[in-house]
C-alpha cells in the first residue's frame, strides 16, 4: 500500500458555523494504481486531494504515504492540477523545470528525457501558448514528473478541454502514467471518464464526504481507454456509480 | 503588391491603409486649425490677445524663454521632480504592497487607513509638507509621492491577491517556499498590473509636481504658470501649458517603449 487514508475528517470554522466536508473517509491506494475519486459536487473531492497532498490538515485522521504520516507537501507527491496552469511567462523547458528550480535541484536531466521521451523537445524553447490543448497537458504532466514523484494527483485536469481533446488527452495521460509506472489518483465528475482510465473507482456521498463504495474494474484491465467506452460492460459500471451518485436535480 | 495576395485580401489591406492615412491626415489638420482659428480670432480681435494669448505671441515667449535659457532650467526642475517621485511612488508602492501581501494581519489593520488615505484630497497635505521639508524640490517630491504612492500599493496588492489559487496550490506542491511564490508566481503574474501602474504614476505624478510648484517653488513649470498669471503675462502662462503637455506626453511615450523593452527582455507574450 502506497497510499493509506484512515478516517480522515476534516470540519471547516467560519464565522457562518462549521461545514463537515469530510467524515471518517478511509481507503487504499496500491502501488502502480489508477484510482478515481468521483463523488457529486462539492462532496470534498478536492480537499481530501490537498490533504494527502499535504496542502491542508485533516481535523482527525491520518493519511499515510508510503507508510509516513503526511504532515506536509512532499517530493513523494506530485500535483496536477485543473487545466495546464503551465506560467505564459516562462519557456517550455522553463515550466517542466520548475520542480527541480524550487528544490534546487540542479540536475534536470529527468525533464530532458521526459520531453525527449514524449516528443516535446523540438519545442523547449517555445511559450506555451504556441502549443496545441494536448500538448500543454503534456508539458503540465512532465513537470509534475520531474521531481519523481512516487504518486500522482490529479485535480480534474481535463475539465476545461473540449469533448474530443478529452478523450484523447486523457488517453494520452494515462497512456504515459502507465509507461512510467507511476501511481494516480483522479479527481473527475466525470463517471465515463473514470470508468474508461481505472483499475478502481472510489464513490464519495454528498457532503460530508464519506464513502460511498468502492468499484473494482479488474475485469476491464488491458483494455485500452478507447476500448473500454466501446465494451458492453462500460454502459454497466456507468449506470451503476450513476445511480449511487444519487444525484437529483 | 506582392504576389500570393487575393484581390479581396489587397483590397481590403489598400483600405486599412487609407483609412490609417485619413486618420493621421485629420489628427494633424485638427491642430493646424485650432492653432490658425486662434490666430486669426486674436488678428481679428474677436479675442483679446492680451487675456487668451495667441500663437504668434507664444512663439515669441518661447523663442525668449529658449535663448534665456531658462527653458532648460524649467523644464528640467520639473521632469527631473516628475522622475524622482515617479521611481519612488512606484517602489515604495510596490515594496508596501508585497509587505501587505505578505501578513495577512498586516493587511487587515493597514485597511482603513488605506480606504482613508485614498479618498483625502493629498493636496491637503501639501502646506505639511512645507513646514516639515521646506521650500523647495524636496516638499515637492513629497506632494508627488502623497498623490501616487496609495493608489500605487491598492492598485499592487489587487493585483496580487487576485494570483491564481490552482498555480499557487501548484507551486506549494512543488515545494515552494512564500518567497518562491513571491517571485517566481506573484510578481511576474504581475507584470501586466505593473506596467499598468507605471502609466497611471506618470500622470499622478505630474499632478503633483505641478501642484506643488504652485504652492512653492523657485522654478519649474507650475512656478512659470503661477508667476505668469499673477504678472498678468498670459503668453508665458499659455506657452508654459504647451510646453508642460508636451514634456507630459513625451514621458508617457517613454512609459510605453520601457514597456516594450522590458517585455522583449523577459520574454513575455501575454
Amino acid at each position: 500500500m502506497i497510499v493509506s487514508a484512515r478516517s480522515v475528517s476534516l470540519t471547516y470554522q467560519s464565522a457562518d458555523g462549521e461545514v463537515e466536508a469530510l467524515k471518517e473517509v478511509s481507503f487504499d491506494i496500491n502501488e502502480g494504481e489508477f484510482i478515481s475519486l468521483v463523488g457529486p459536487s462539492g462532496c470534498g473531492k478536492s480537499t481530501l486531494l490537498s490533504i494527502i497532498a499535504g496542502l491542508e490538515r485533516p481535523t482527525s485522521g491520518t493519511v499515510y504515504v508510503d507508510g509516513e504520516a503526511v504532515t506536509g507537501p512532499s517530493e513523494k507527491i506530485g500535483f496536477m492540477p485543473q487545466k495546464d496552469q503551465l506560467f505564459p511567462w516562462r519557456t517550455i523547458w522553463g515550466n517542466v523545470t520548475l520542480g527541480p528550480e524550487l528544490r534546487k535541484q540542479k540536475d534536470a536531466s529527468l525533464a530532458e528525457s521526459l520531453l525527449e521521451r514524449y516528443g516535446l523537445s523540438d519545442f523547449k524553447k517555445k511559450t506555451p501558448s504556441q502549443l496545441s490543448g494536448g500538448m500543454r497537458q503534456r508539458c503540465a504532466l512532465i513537470r509534475t514528473l520531474a521531481t519523481d514523484p512516487k504518486i500522482l494527483l490529479l485535480d480534474e485536469p481535463f475539465s476545461a478541454l473540449d469533448y474530443q481533446t478529452r478523450l484523447s488527452v486523457s488517453a494520452d495521460i494515462h497512456g504515459i502514467i502507465c509507461n512510467e509506472k507511476k501511481t494516480a489518483l483522479l479527481v473527475t465528475h466525470d463517471i465515463s471518464e473514470a470508468v474508461s482510465l481505472s483499475d478502481r473507482i472510489v464513490v464519495l456521498s454528498k457532503r460530508p464526504g464519506q464513502v460511498k463504495d468502492i468499484y473494482d474494474l479488474t475485469d476491464l484491465k488491458g483494455l485500452s481507454p478507447m476500448e473500454r467506452r466501446s465494451d458492453g460492460r462500460f454502459k454497466e459500471f456507468f449506470n451503476e456509480i450513476w445511480k449511487e451518485l444519487d444525484i437529483n436535480v | 503588391m506582392s504576389e500570393g495576395i487575393s484581390v479581396l485580401r489587397a483590397e481590403y489591406l489598400e483600405e486599412q491603409r487609407k483609412n490609417r492615412r485619413a486618420v493621421t491626415f485629420w489628427r494633424w489638420a485638427l491642430l493646424l486649425l485650432f492653432f490658425v482659428g486662434w490666430e486669426a480670432a486674436a488678428r481679428a480681435e474677436l479675442i483679446d490677445p492680451f487675456i487668451f494669448s495667441c500663437p504668434s505671441r507664444m512663439a515669441m515667449t518661447l523663442a525668449s524663454l529658449f535663448s534665456s535659457g531658462e527653458l532648460f532650467l524649467h523644464v528640467g526642475t520639473s521632469v527631473l521632480e516628475t522622475i524622482a517621485g515617479f521611481i519612488l511612488g512606484t517602489l515604495a508602492g510596490t515594496a508596501i504592497a508585497v509587505a501587505l501581501w505578505w501578513s495577512d494581519f498586516c493587511s487587515k489593520v493597514a485597511e482603513p487607513y488605506l480606504v482613508v488615505l485614498n479618498s483625502l484630497p493629498k493636496t491637503a497635505l501639501g502646506p505639511i509638507f512645507i513646514v516639515w521639508m521646506g521650500a523647495g524640490p524636496g516638499a515637492i517630491i513629497a506632494m508627488t509621492l502623497a498623490i501616487s504612492l496609495i493608489v500605487t500599493i491598492l492598485d499592487m496588492l489587487n493585483g496580487f491577491l487576485e494570483t491564481d489559487k490552482e498555480k499557487i496550490r501548484l507551486m506549494r506542491t512543488l515545494g515552494a517556499s512564500k518567497l518562491q511564490i513571491l517571485f517566481k508566481l506573484v510578481l511576474p503574474s504581475n507584470f501586466a498590473t505593473m506596467i499598468n501602474a507605471l502609466k497611471v504614476n506618470v500622470g499622478l505624478s505630474w499632478v503633483g509636481v505641478i501642484m506643488g510648484e504652485f504652492l512653492v517653488s523657485k522654478a519649474g513649470l507650475g512656478y512659470l504658470i503661477v508667476y505668469g498669471s499673477q504678472v498678468f503675462k498670459m503668453d508665458l502662462v499659455m506657452t508654459t501649458v504647451l510646453i508642460l503637455a508636451l514634456s507630459a506626453a513625451l514621458m508617457y511615450r517613454c512609459i510605453l517603449w520601457l514597456e516594450k523593452a522590458l517585455k522583449k527582455y523577459m520574454g513575455v507574450t501575454v
